[in-house]
């Protein structure tokens, strides 16, 4: 434990951390272990040259652009990332390039977005993060060939889902793996007999939906109310009033409709029913929706992870530093596309190339990357496999329970 | 021209105010063919001249918006019709599309894709035909409301959430046209074809019953314009051509979600007829250059762009009465006067 | 019983909000014979200044409100000299797309200074509630049931009982006549435009505490206020009211004892039926003055 812990105390020293990274990519963990730290620290990182230096593209919605819903986190995260390694010397005798294109969450404008982006001669593109985007790109990206990282959950671009590519991989865990989650811990952890489901009417609320009603099948419990609504919806009275007799409510709507909910409940009587949202949770702004520290007491989340939170050695640090740096929490979406840039960094330093088809590679044989947000391997171009589930304490996001073996 | 009637935009840019020249009627003097033969050629050198994909995404989008910006024309400007429903029959025609079109040619889904939404603009018209204007254009955006539901909650029409992925290019005779450079040409031919069947509405004894019934419709019904009959024809007309329109951005875009069929689009959609000048059939094909082209070129000033859109819109319209053909029109009017003595200026022409 | 309760006091207190928002509509409609189609971002441009008045400020939330109320009268002030005054003449399409414009306009300013992320604005109830015949009642509902009472009061004798109402029907009645009775037509317009932004915001800081704050708040309430507006028949005060009831009412018990998969159709589709069975609305027959 110590090594690592070395080691990602390290990563906020850009020179070290480009040698563990190197270290990781031999896919072996153990051998990981064993040369990180110091020893390789000063070997490989610096002694080869690439021919151009990396460039990474960004299509990710920012705040002020034609996507209102976008938070900063994910283009906070990528430029930290990149930050530290130029600052420590850059990449194969490099700087980074990066460019951000700034992308709606829907419309034609998705598919401009991803042709300017492209004109921009990447090495790999990083985001989109809305499944929408994803899906309107996945076309164009997989003709491009060059490998993008998204930050969604969308099934239909795994490897074998119905818009796959081999140059499309996601860094999160798939969204019916973490709804199933909720219902483990529901019925596994709190007990639950009778479950209550609300849900939003979208595809990531109904495939949520059908894999927990799969995962409360299978433990023996029961659906014993269930209630679904529109993403905008603004008045849940009646769906929670549907929720009086439950022992759990499990909730797949977006972060406004689980704030709602939050308040809804409270106002019912059902406060002290334990609430299991999805990722969304983790965001900095679902408190203010919810608006009253007190009501947030109790609700849970099955976030990717839990920056805040976390006791493996070096995450606090990465936390501390961004939010000195950014004044904000970190959500996961910022751990993961800092750990996104760093995979890329590892891969290129591994193959001592930079080019689109060496960084697909790098990805597809992913195994075993220590990121901020977690360990990352490839399994049908999914390259996070774990949830964590989270409650709120006192204002703040403690960790309940990790899972490690979503499918 | 105070604004104190129905329709009355429209009438401002009323070629028919000019004094008569010659035996025939001034709508011969338009020489909307020649502007649709300009079109073709300017489509097909774009498609050949272009080079990257992102050109190409614009060009396509334009090729697309014309038509539906013109369908609306036929609702708005000819029969003075304040509809929000572009955008729903836009989506309409592109579910219908792909739901027909699976596992079968490209032309299935284009015929499924007029058929029904012609017999549901009918239905709809039916319904609330006898309305007001202003009941009219809420019942329009009542309408997009519904559909946008109905599409994410019909599961076996469109697709669990109304997402539906890898819609194939479309294919005629055999040949698919999967290139930018084939997808420009044939949407292009669609853009044409639309146009022609404008122009010859324009051209027509019908264009003239439009506006007799937009501009004042008890005078007209008693001089025997069948009123009821007209605005029916022109609303569905104008819908099936969002339902062709549609059917054309689900092939060409390859996937398609509720969102890209919001309320903003049956925004948009106004923005584009009357950005290009509701008083003219080339408004739309303007208007919809502007709505395509313009938000890209701002893209540089990042954060500002939605703030500076929207200031541009309403200068132009506060500034430029006769949307962007007006102002092309003021241009070669300037232009002319410099070169002497040319034809008399602003005889009444479009405001 | 309680169900009932519950879905019919959250009924009356969204349509009583609608209800702000239309009235809002109906005076510059009654004054101009237009339609603001920047109602929608005015009701969310009201809320964020509250916002930012209680956060930034610290001031009492009381005060915020009342901040929100005049800042936004101020607001439809300029939206009317900058977006409807110089084009007052033209068709009413210019000015529809110069209302859309202005919308725009709002939108982009509340993004560029509040940032994207969904926020929240106090009620000064917080969340308690009531129980009413065993139903538990949130406050706000109440507050909010109560506040458009009295502003429908205010309103209405603002229209029957002041010279400037008796101005505002002379122009609904026949905008020809009264110019020429010596009516100052923009002075009534910056003042009807003026009394709908601060109605909006009204509106806003009672709806916003039941909900997330986002950009978007303000365009459900435009949407059904619309609607209100139309089963009112565009005419009396008291025919928008009944309106705005009917919808919140129809949508809460709809959902709750019809399928709430489709709690938002149910408002629309009783405006379609009302439009194809009585073109005029239920209550009036003053529509289609000037669109």
């Amino acid at each position: 434990m110590g090594r690592r812990s070395h080691r990602l105390l390290g990563s906020l020293l850009a020179l070290s951390l480009l040698a563990a990274a190197c270290g990781d990519d031999d896919g072996d963990d153990a051998a990981a272990d064993e040369s990180a730290g110091g020893e390789t620290t000063t070997t490989t990182a610096p002694d080869y040259e690439l021919e151009e230096p990396l460039r990474i593209v960004a299509v990710i919605s920012e705040p002020g652009g034609s996507d209102e819903n976008a938070v900063p986190d994910y283009v906070d995260g990528i430029e930290m990332a990149i930050a530290e390694i130029n600052d420590a010397g850059g990449l194969g005798g490099h700087p980074i390039e990066f460019e951000a294109v700034e992308t709606p969450a829907v419309g034609d404008e998705i598919t401009n977005s991803l042709n300017l982006a492209l004109e921009k001669d990447p090495d790999v593109l990083l985001g989109p993060v809305s499944s929408t985007a994803v899906l309107a790109m996945a076309e164009g990206v997989d003709a491009a060939g060059v490998p993008m990282i998204h930050n969604t959950t969308e099934p239909k671009v795994l490897r074998d889902g119905e818009a796959g590519s081999p140059w499309i991989f996601g860094n999160r865990p798939p969204n019916d793996g973490a709804a199933r989650i909720a219902a483990r811990y529901a019925v596994e952890e709190l007990g639950a007999e009778q479950i209550g489901q609300l849900y939003v009417n979208t595809a990531f609320g109904q495939s949520g939906n059908e894999a927990q009603d799969a995962e409360i099948e299978e433990l023996g419990a029961e659906v014993s109310a269930e209630r679904s609504f529109e993403f905008n919806a603004t008045d849940l009275t009646e769906a929670v009033l549907a929720m009086e007799d439950v022992d759990v409510v499990l909730d797949w709507g977006t972060p406004a409709t689980v704030g709602l909910a939050v308040n809804t409940l409270a106002q019912q009587g059902l406060a002290d029913v334990p609430h299991i949202g999805p990722g969304s949770v983790g965001f900095s702004f679902f408190a203010d929706i919810v608006g009253d520290e007190t009501l947030l007491e109790g609700v849970l989340g099955v976030v990717d992870c839990n920056p805040a939170d976390d006791d493996r050695e070096g995450v606090a640090a990465w936390h501390d530093a961004f939010v000195e740096e950014n004044g904000y929490e970190p959500s996961y979406g910022a751990a993961q596309m800092y750990d996104a840039v760093h995979i890329v960094a590892s891969i290129v330093n591994e193959a001592r190339a930079a080019d689109p088809e060496t960084i697909r590679e790098g990805l597809e044989s992913l195994d075993g990357h220590e990121g901020i947000c977690a360990t990352y391997s490839n399994d049908n171009n999914v390259l996070q496999h774990s949830s964590v589930v989270v409650r709120f304490e006192d204002g703040s996001l403690v960790t309940e329970k990790t899972y490690d073996d979503l499918s | 021209m105070p604004g104190s009637e129905v329709g009355t935009a429209p009438v401002a840019a009323e070629p028919a105010a000019r004094p008569a020249r010659g035996a025939r009627p001034p709508v011969y003097r338009q020489r909307q063919l020649h502007g649709v033969a300009a079109v073709a050629v300017l489509v097909v050198a774009l498609a050949l001249g272009v080079d990257s994909a992102f050109s190409y995404g614009l060009l396509h989008s334009w090729l697309v918006y014309s038509i539906v910006g013109l369908g609306f024309y036929l609702v708005f400007s000819l029969s003075g019709q304040f509809a929000f429903s572009q955008g729903a029959f836009f989506g309409l025609g592109a579910y219908a599309s792909v739901w027909a079109s699976e596992g079968r040619s490209f032309a299935w889904g284009l015929a499924a894709a007029v058929a029904l939404t012609a017999l549901v603009a009918l239905a709809f018209a039916a319904l609330v035909v006898r309305s007001d204007h202003f009941y009219f254009a809420i019942a329009t955006l009542a309408f997009s409301h519904i559909a946008l539901i109905v599409f994410r909650e019909l599961e076996w029409f469109t697709a669990p959430g109304g997402e539906i992925v890898g819609i194939p290019k479309p294919d005629l005779f055999g040949h698919r046209f999967a290139t930018g450079q084939d997808l420009a040409l044939f949407l292009g031919a669609f853009l044409v074809a639309a146009l022609l069947l404008t122009a010859l509405i324009e051209r027509s004894p019908l264009r003239r019953e439009a506006v007799a019934f937009r501009d004042n419709r008890q005078v007209a019904a008693t001089v025997g314009v069948p009123v009821l009959r007209l605005r029916l024809g022109m609303f569905v007309l104008g819908s099936t051509y969002a339902g062709v329109a549609g059917c054309l951005f689900a092939h060409k875009s390859g996937f398609i979600s509720t969102e890209s069929f919001a309320l903003e689009l049956g925004i948009d959609i106004f923005l584009i007829v009357l950005l290009g000048g509701a008083g003219s059939m080339w408004g739309p094909v303007l208007g919809a250059a502007f709505v395509v082209w313009m938000p890209e070129q701002l893209r540089f000033v990042g954060e500002y762009r939605a703030l500076i859109y929207g200031a541009l819109l309403v200068v132009v319209v506060v500034a430029f009465p006769g949307g962007l053909v007006g102002l092309v029109e003021a241009v070669g009017r300037w232009l002319r006067r410099g070169r002497g003595p040319g034809r008399p200026v602003g005889t009444g022409g479009r405001a | 019983m309680e169900r009932f309760v519950s879905l019919f006091v959250t009924g009356v207190a969204q349509g009583a909000v609608f209800a702000v928002v239309a009235l809002g509509f109906l005076l510059i409609y009654k004054a101009t014979g237009v339609i603001n189609f920047a109602q929608g971002d005015l009701v969310t441009l009201g809320t964020y200044i509250a916002i930012w008045a209680a956060s930034d400020l610290e001031m009492p939330l009381l005060g915020a409100y009342a901040v929100a109320v005049a800042a936004l009268f101020v607001v439809g002030v300029l939206i009317e000299r900058f977006a409807y005054a110089p084009i007052r003449d033209r068709s009413i399409h210019v000015v529809v797309i110069s209302t859309l414009g202005a919308a725009l306009v709002i939108r982009a300013v509340i993004v560029l200074w509040r940032g994207t992320a969904p926020t929240r604005l106090r009620g000064p109830l917080g969340f308690e509630v009531v129980e009413v015949l065993g139903a538990r009642i949130p406050k706000q509902n109440l507050l909010i049931i109560g506040v458009t009472a009295v502003c429908v009061a205010a309103v209405w004798l603002l229209f029957h009982r002041t010279q400037f109402g008796r101005q505002v029907r002379a122009l609904a009645a026949d905008r020809m006549a009264a110019q020429m009775q010596g009516i100052r037509v923009a002075r009534m317009s910056m003042l009807t435009f003026g009394l709908a932004g601060g109605l909006s915001a009204l509106a806003g800081v009672l709806i916003a505490p039941t909900r997330a704050v986002s950009i978007d708040l303000g365009f459900g309430p435009m949407l059904y206020a619309f609607a209100a507006s139309i089963l009112g028949g565009m005419g009396s005060i008291g025919g928008v009211v009944v309106g705005a009831l009917a919808i919140g009412l129809v949508q809460q018990l709809g959902g709750g004892y019809i399928s709430p998969d489709y709690a938002e159709v149910y408002p629309f589709v009783l405006m379609l039926l009302v439009i194809a069975l009585r073109p005029q609305g239920v209550f009036g027959s003053e529509a289609g003055a000037r669109l």
